[in-house]
């Protein structure tokens, strides 16, 4: 049998003597390295299965939107060396649900191969199969709409385009790589599946229906790993050139309204490139993961500091207390470095367990969580691996942060003087100039009140880790709330303040305005407004935010803005009312003069004062008066859509009434945006439930490591108090009083902390997502109060163990040997 | 015969804020092998630094100390964590045994940093507690526990044991046996004991007292015939 160093021993079993508190921070390193590998891994994940997925299906890197371009240039574009390129056609269409109300749903169709599925950006099938070459009128239909609706390959769509209704038989459910995340723009980011939905449909049958024969208005690239992308575009641009498409331009690189008004006077044809990353549906993928990545970081980092504090609180307390051991040890010819390392040892230990089963933990977990996020969002295919360098990064976080911590106590121990070690230790009595103030202070008080606050000050620095340990529960508590709060806030805000309409009709194109009319002279409805929407970019120097432009009644009772400052704010003839998620960006201050280019045409280029930011939750776009943007567009009594207020609920002959207006494109109904919302947040409040938790576990091993110590380091003291009679009810008074006031400084110092946190994961959770959507960071007061009133609860349990520990402790014993 | 230990011209002085403490002033005596020699005193008298001089727990002022060859009061740490490893076995009043160690794990505890040492069953059978090997010190006695700081401090077979007030905490009867354990030692291992107290009886079992007060040797009384332990009394 191998003999074990008495050294490794005395650790192990000091260790065990006091394997609560250890066992708390281990479970706080735990606890943090689960968070981190469990976030991370899902993240690495969830990027490989994106990836792999649009690698699998030949996702493009590049979009080209013309009017129209021979077919002939999808061939040159081949040619290019290491380009693979197909062409199709895209259009907007109505569809007939039928049913009772005969609801139409706007539906964006892209043309696909006739026979076979294209080389570039192929669809998945999940059920069905691909076109029959005998039967043109067929679509596939993507998988979120085909879901909600119920539809399956087999059934029957009837597609409307320019006042033509078609039937057109499902032949299967696909998923695209493009619509992982159904968008309709970056405005538009979650539209309902009940009233947009994507169709695919053979090549033939879309050239027919749009016209285009030959011809197509989208190219998609896809470029090779490797091959030189500049040299490429400079080819494909060369391409166009021969097409007759004089310019290309694209977010980076936009074309000024003057320059467009040049192009069409000399005939010059423009295209619009998008490159994979500006998709909004893959910004919003890219940005849910950045999300992901940002909480496996910064979350970690929280449990993480606390784990280091505790183990530097633990390891001091633990060489003051063996301070005769250590004089001991010193004395009969232990070396200093191994002392050293002796007290680094209890450090390493906790980290270990910590890590190991931390790393354990949250791989296993980070199998779940990708599991569920992808069955969450329908993506189709999930790759779930082991990511070793992300276990060995987890296990040396978790081991060194613990080692770092412990080493500035357990380097104390090689100052200590073997002689003055072995002298037992003068209790600590605090600030002479501190203690005699106190002192002069309190001398009216009785002692049960005099002796806790004077302890408070006796050894600051155990009084200021158990406040830190009250402050970062209540900061934790505060940080989940705040998300509750928050999304809470931000939706009631935009359903309940801002949108005072029930539906929003969404014409065919740019419409006419008198619609609104029409409509709210039907039967149900109580109130109609007009709505002008244009796409614009608006420019401040040299800054500049891609969005669109919401014209809407000044005095709308439909929708109401909310300013900067939390008031209502009404759209003003004399100026521009923008996003207050885009003052970032955009630089500009209220009083400012803002450009504003329409992103299509070239009319309604102006300039504008920038009369107020407004709080917008979802979709960020700019707003002006109606009449100002129907102005600005040359066309007075235009509209894009109209908000609709019924007299109750609409019935369903009101609704078939709205559909069958040729002018309708799609009714999108409020309850059911909300209805989606509330379905996707789903996932959300689980998060949270989790982080709220963590949260509540981290803050109870700390202060209850806090705690612990703060009684057990006076259990001499307090032997002696009980010994010349102070009762036990007193003795307890009096830990708790001096626990709570710590506790309430804890409370002090966590708010403003905890606010500053909270503001700063609300801030890093929708870097790059300002465009669609925008939540402001809110704490109701209700949340304060849980976060305070639960840490002071912990607090108060958590001296429980300590202080029966100190009640049953042998009075002649203690009183007779040095406190532990 | 060559001394053991001998002190030429040793200070100790202590700061404790703007006040300088005079432990020991301008001490010189030598320690002959195998001499049990007690230091008497009250408390303050400079006793117990002396002891932690010569144990290489502390460092002079100003002053030589040499034990066996070694030049304490010039030594580094690391040559003082040898000599202490080496030289020296030191029994304290409150016996600081490692409390999560058993008793024969404590010997082995310091036995662990020398090679070629007794065993710390024959130790522990040397000091009488052959059958109470595996209990904590909390499940011993007094003079149990500080029979086991003996066993430990033998367990590096050092010249000299230094032992400060080694039956403060002990009753009487106990305090005899401990006394008895260290004359033992000293005749048939030929150790050299030095023992701090502050009761005058103890001196009369050692071959050489010396008195001290304020950090001096006051008095040297040499017993000619040393009492038997067992007829202590006080």
């Amino acid at each position: 049998m191998v003999a074990v160093p008495k050294l490794h021993l005395k650790l192990l079993r000091d260790i065990k003597s006091a394997k609560i508190q250890y066992g708390a921070v281990a479970f706080i390193i735990f606890l943090g390295i689960t968070i981190f590998i469990c976030g991370y891994e899902a993240y690495l994940n969830l990027d490989i299965s994106y990836n792999s997925y649009f690698d699998r299906l030949n996702m493009g890197d590049y979009w080209i939107s013309v009017d129209e371009i021979d077919n002939r240039a999808v061939r040159q574009l081949n040619e290019i060396p290491g380009v693979a390129a197909i062409g199709r056609i895209r259009g907007d269409v109505n569809v007939d649900m039928g049913g009772e109300t005969g609801e139409k749903v706007a539906g964006h169709v892209i043309s696909l191969p006739s026979l076979h599925l294209p080389d570039v950006n192929l669809v998945q099938i999940e059920s069905g199969g691909y076109f029959s070459p005998e039967f043109g009128r067929e679509i596939l239909v993507e998988n979120h709409f085909a879901d909600y609706h119920k539809i399956q390959p087999g059934d029957w769509l009837t597609l409307e385009y320019q006042g033509v209704k078609a039937k057109f038989r499902v032949m299967g459910i696909v998923v695209s790589p493009e619509y992982l995340w159904v968008t309709k723009s970056a405005q538009d980011a979650m539209p309902s599946p009940r009233t947009f939905g994507v169709f695919f449909m053979p090549e033939s049958t879309a050239e027919q229906i749009f016209g285009m024969d030959g011809k197509s208005s989208e190219l998609v690239l896809r470029v090779a790993p490797g091959v030189d992308r500049g040299k490429v575009l400079d080819r494909v641009k060369g391409i166009l050139r021969r097409h007759d498409i004089g310019r290309i331009t694209s977010k980076d690189d936009p074309v000024k309204v003057r320059a467009r008004e040049i192009d069409i006077i000399r005939g010059v044809r423009t295209a619009y490139m998008t490159a994979r990353k500006d998709l909004p549906s893959v910004q919003l993928l890219r940005q849910d993961l950045e999300g992901f990545a940002m909480l496996a970081f910064l979350f970690p980092l929280l449990f993480l500091t606390m784990a280091s504090l505790s183990i530097y609180v633990l390891l001091s307390r633990l060489v003051e207390s063996q301070r005769i051991q250590i004089g001991l040890m010193r004395a009969i010819g232990y070396s200093r470095s191994s002392i050293l390392f002796h007290y680094m040892g209890f450090a390493l230990v906790v980290g270990i367990a910590g890590s190991l089963t931390g790393v354990i933990a949250g791989h296993l977990l980070a199998n779940g969580l990708t599991e569920m996020y992808v069955s969450q969002l329908n993506i189709p295919s999930m790759i779930v691996i082991t990511h070793w360098g992300v276990i060995v990064v987890g296990i040396l976080i978790g081991m060194g942060i613990p080692l770092v911590a412990g080493l500035l106590p357990a380097w104390s121990t090689l100052s200590i003087q073997p002689a003055e070690a072995m002298r037992p230790a003068i209790p600590a009595s605090g600030n002479r100039i501190v203690m005699r103030t106190l002192a002069f202070l309190l001398g009216p008080f009785p002692y049960v009140l005099k002796v806790p606050l004077r302890n408070i000050f006796r050894n600051v620095r155990r009084s200021l880790f158990m406040a830190s340990g009250v402050a970062s529960a209540v900061i934790l508590i505060l940080v989940s709330m705040s998300f509750v709060d928050a999304v809470d806030s931000t939706f009631d805000m935009q359903f309940n303040v801002v949108q005072k309409y029930d539906a929003f009709v969404y014409l065919q194109g740019v419409g006419a305005a008198s619609t609104a009319t029409y409509i709210g002279n039907l039967k149900g409805v109580k109130e109609t407004e007009a709505v002008l929407e244009m796409p614009y970019r608006v420019r401040y120097g040299g800054n500049t935010v891609d969005t669109s432009i919401a014209g809407f009644p000044a005095g709308s009772s439909m929708y109401w803005l909310v300013g900067e400052d939390g008031r209502r704010i009404d759209v003003t003839n004399d100026g521009v009312l923008i996003p207050i998620s885009y003052k970032e960006r955009l630089g500009a201050e209220v009083g400012d003069t803002v450009q504003l280019e329409p992103l299509v045409g070239t009319v309604g280029e102006t300039e504008k004062k920038l009369a107020g930011y407004v709080q917008t939750a979802v979709g960020a776009r700019a707003f002006m008066p109606l009449r100002e943007v129907q102005k600005l567009q040359h066309n007075l009594g235009a509209a894009t859509g109209i908000f609709v207020k019924f007299d109750g609920l609409p019935s369903a002959d009101l609704l078939k009434r709205m559909y069958d207006m040729p002018q309708v494109a799609s009714v999108e109904l409020v309850s059911d945006t909300r209805a989606l919302i509330d379905e996707m947040m789903g996932f959300f409040w689980v998060m949270i439930g989790f982080m709220l938790m963590m949260g509540v576990t981290l803050g109870v091993a700390i202060i209850f490591n806090g705690v612990t110590i703060n009684v057990l380091q006076r259990t001499r003291e307090m032997a002696v108090m009980r010994a010349i009679g102070l009762g036990d009810f007193a003795l307890v008074n009096m830990i708790s009083l001096e626990n709570f006031i710590i506790g309430v400084v804890g409370v002090i110092g966590g708010i403003p902390l905890g606010e500053w946190v909270a503001r700063l994961f609300m801030e890093a959770s929708q870097r790059g997502a300002e465009d669609v959507f925008s939540i402001a960071l809110t704490i109701f007061p209700r949340s304060y109060i849980i976060a305070v009133v639960v840490a002071l609860v912990v607090l108060l349990i958590s001296q429980i163990p300590a202080l029966l520990q100190v009640y049953r402790q042998n009075l002649a014993t203690v009183t007779k040997e040095w406190s532990e | 015969m060559k001394p053991s230990i001998k002190l030429d011209g040793v200070s100790k002085i202590y700061t404790m804020g703007e006040i300088d403490v005079v432990a020991l002033n301008n001490v010189s005596f030598e320690i002959s092998p195998g001499e049990f020699l007690v230091l008497l005193g009250p408390s303050g008298s400079g006793k117990t630094t002396l002891l932690n001089l010569i144990g290489g727990l502390d460092k002079p002022s100003s002053g030589l100390i040499e034990v066996n060859g070694f030049k304490v009061s010039r030594m580094n740490r690391s040559q003082l964590t040898h000599y202490r490893r080496t030289q020296v076995g030191f029994i304290f009043q409150t016996f600081n045994l490692i409390p999560t160690l058993t008793a024969k794990e404590n010997v082995e505890f310091a036995a662990d940093l020398v090679t070629n040492h007794p065993s710390a069953e024959q130790l522990m059978e040397s000091v009488g507690l052959g059958h109470r090997l595996n209990h904590f010190p909390s499940e011993l006695s007094g003079g149990e526990n500080q029979r086991v700081a003996i066993a430990r401090a033998l367990a590096t077979d050092p010249a000299i044991m230094l032992c400060d007030e080694p039956t403060g905490s002990l009753d009487f009867e106990t305090g005899k046996r401990i006394f008895k354990l260290l004359r033992e030692l000293n005749k048939t291992q030929q150790k050299t004991v030095v023992v701090v107290t502050h009761n005058a009886t103890v001196g009369e079992i050692a071959d050489r007292v010396l008195k001290m007060r304020d950090g001096r040797i006051a008095k040297t009384i040499i017993n000619e015939h040393p009492l038997d332990p067992d007829k202590l009394e006080w």
